[in-house]
């Protein structure tokens, strides 16, 4: 169900949660039904209760969550955002359809920033395979946040979204700017048609007299060394 | 060939212009505002003439909704899109719920409308119930501004009231009587779309008066300056409702220039075109005046380790000047 131990997680972000907020949010978070019997509303109404604040990365709990699971930049997750992957960790998994039913309907009714933290959240949520479709819909997204919160530091797409998903990220990362050096799996999902799809990219800039990022060679490079040869001095002569 | 022509030449002839200079240092909060309907380019004069924060009231988006599902998507999006949009230019963006009073007079979809509200009026930013009140001032309207009434009470949260444009000085003493009945604190809610007939008894009555400097069919900001002037600036607040109509979403800067060359003080200035609308709406508990009194809005949670400061306002410039696009 989990491709981690979620035993191990909930009550390590509990433990960041408590040092991080009043003692009042923390009780409201704890108390509330197991599973949540609201999540949608609870969802929201966490940011009433929790700080858009980062927590502090050197106490004990922070250190032991980082430690405990490393593919995820916790540095990046508000108190908030933790907040709110500790009820989505609360949800009843035992049946699949409802259980994807229910975060299903929570993205669809979220605001931005609970969108952004449904996304950070994919790695954690049970049948990993269930939400390719979903991710694949953030990466068609035009808010920024949403795109970043889907491509930095985020173990999911890497593992689970297909082929050709997996080139759309790439591809629009690349076109949104973003800083491929924080995408995971770059190399390993690396293939034939992105690189080719890359290629056709930088032929496109420099017809129309623009840069690329020069993170797409090494991906290139891979499978057609010539041709990413001949291009990358076609851009050095244009500067 | 004639007229086109002419309304050209006549451009030049503005009688005032915005004055960037006198702007600087300014800042506005425009507390009604609907930019769904406007462009990227409004956006960047606003962000130019001072404005770091807007309330977008839902509203009737001038095209079809025959299903509940297009309000679920509409309030969505100013929650998402809209506040993505926004912040890109530095501006926070902020938001009023509500089923509107045309769209009251269909009862089936009211009612499944009114279902849907309280999955989004605890959502992170909405400061109000609204806008809601009456357009045709029909029973229905009355019936789902009474419901929202309640449920603003239930919510803690302050209300936009928007006052008819035919019959308005009866729509809005029945707004307030009605707001009463519903056992609503009057410091709790916004009249809006005011004029002169209507501020004395709005004012009077402890509520808060809203004007909306919109050309040709509500308010012109040389009235506005007028009233000011004779009621001050307690419980008075200043916006441009700029919606899809020809209106203009620069209407606080500009009045508050046109304030500032007619004499007012600029305590006076500055309560009618940032703070009365910050505390009115913060009555919500939604705004934090430290994300935007900077000039600009501070996404609070993209500062890393809580002090490098990632600024919005960040998108690229096109040279507006040059017939070269790059
Ligand atoms: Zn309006």
């Amino acid at each position: 169900m989990f491709a981690y131990t979620i035993e191990i997680l909930r009550p390590a972000i509990a433990a960041v949660l408590k040092e991080e907020s009043s003692s009042e949010s923390f009780t409201w978070l704890v108390a509330l039904p197991v599973p949540p019997q609201n999540i949608t509303r609870d969802f929201s109404f966490a940011s009433r209760k929790f700080s858009k604040q980062r927590p502090a990365s050197s106490s004990a709990p922070h250190i032991y969550l980082a430690e405990k699971f490393q593919r995820t930049h916790w540095h990046s997750w508000t108190i908030l955002d933790l907040a709110r992957l500790y009820l989505l960790l609360q949800l009843n998994a035992a049946n699949e359809q409802e259980y994807t039913t229910t975060i299903e309907s929570v993205f669809n009714q979220a605001d931005l920033g609970e969108l952004t933290i449904l996304y950070k959240a994919l790695p954690y949520f049970a049948y990993g395979k269930a939400w390719e479709s979903r991710c694949a819909e953030g990466i068609r997204s035009n808010m920024g946040t949403v795109l970043e919160a889907i491509m930095y530091e985020n173990s999911y797409p890497s593992v689970h979204l297909p082929e050709a998903a997996w080139n759309q990220l790439i591809l629009k990362a690349i076109f949104t700017g973003k800083d491929l050096g924080r995408i995971y799996g770059l190399e390993e999902r690396n293939n034939a048609a992105l690189a080719a799809s890359l290629l056709d990219y930088a032929e496109e800039r420099l017809a129309a007299g623009r840069n690329i990022d020069a993170a797409v060679w090494p991906l290139t490079k891979v499978f057609y060394p010539e041709k990413t040869g001949v291009l990358q001095q076609r851009f050095l002569q244009e500067k | 060939m004639c007229c086109g022509s002419k309304a050209i030449e006549n451009r030049g002839a503005l009688p005032e212009t915005i004055d960037n200079e006198l702007l600087k240092g300014m800042l506005f909060f425009d507390p009604h505002v609907h930019m769904t309907s406007r462009t990227t380019d409004d956006y960047q004069a606003m962000a130019d003439a001072g404005i770091v924060a807007l309330i977008e009231p839902s509203f009737w988006l001038g095209q079809p909704r025959t299903n509940a599902g297009t309000f679920k998507d509409y309030y969505s999006s100013l929650l998402g899109w809209e506040r993505f949009r926004s912040g890109q230019f530095g501006i926070k963006h902020y938001c009023t719920i509500g089923l509107n009073s045309r769209e009251a007079n269909n009862e089936a979809l009211a009612e499944e409308v009114m279902a849907l509200l309280p999955k989004f009026i605890y959502k992170e930013g909405v400061v109000g119930i609204g806008e809601i009140g009456f357009d045709d001032q029909t029973t229905l309207e009355e019936k789902y501004y009474r419901l929202q009434l309640e449920l603003a009470k239930e919510a803690a949260l302050p209300v936009q009231v928007h006052t008819p444009h035919r019959d308005k000085k009866k729509g809005t003493q029945r707004s307030m009587d009605i707001a009463v009945e519903q056992g609503l604190d009057p410091s709790m809610v916004i009249i809006d779309h005011n004029n002169e007939e209507t501020v004395e008894e709005v004012l009077n009555r402890g509520f808060w008066a809203a004007f909306t400097i919109y050309p040709f069919t509500k308010m012109g900001n040389e009235r506005m300056v007028e009233i000011v002037k004779k009621y001050g600036a307690e419980r008075i607040m200043v916006n441009s409702a700029a919606d899809w109509g020809i209106s203009d979403p620069l209407a606080v800067p500009k009045t508050a220039l046109l304030m500032k060359q007619k004499g007012i003080s600029d305590a006076v200035v500055k309560a009618v075109t940032y703070s009365n609308a910050i505390t009115a709406f913060g009555q919500s508990g939604q705004i934090d005046t430290a994300d935007f009194e900077n000039g600009f809005m501070i996404n609070q949670s993209e500062k890393f380790e809580n002090n490098s400061v990632l600024r919005g306002g960040q998108q690229p410039r096109i040279d507006k000047s040059s017939i070269i696009i790059k």
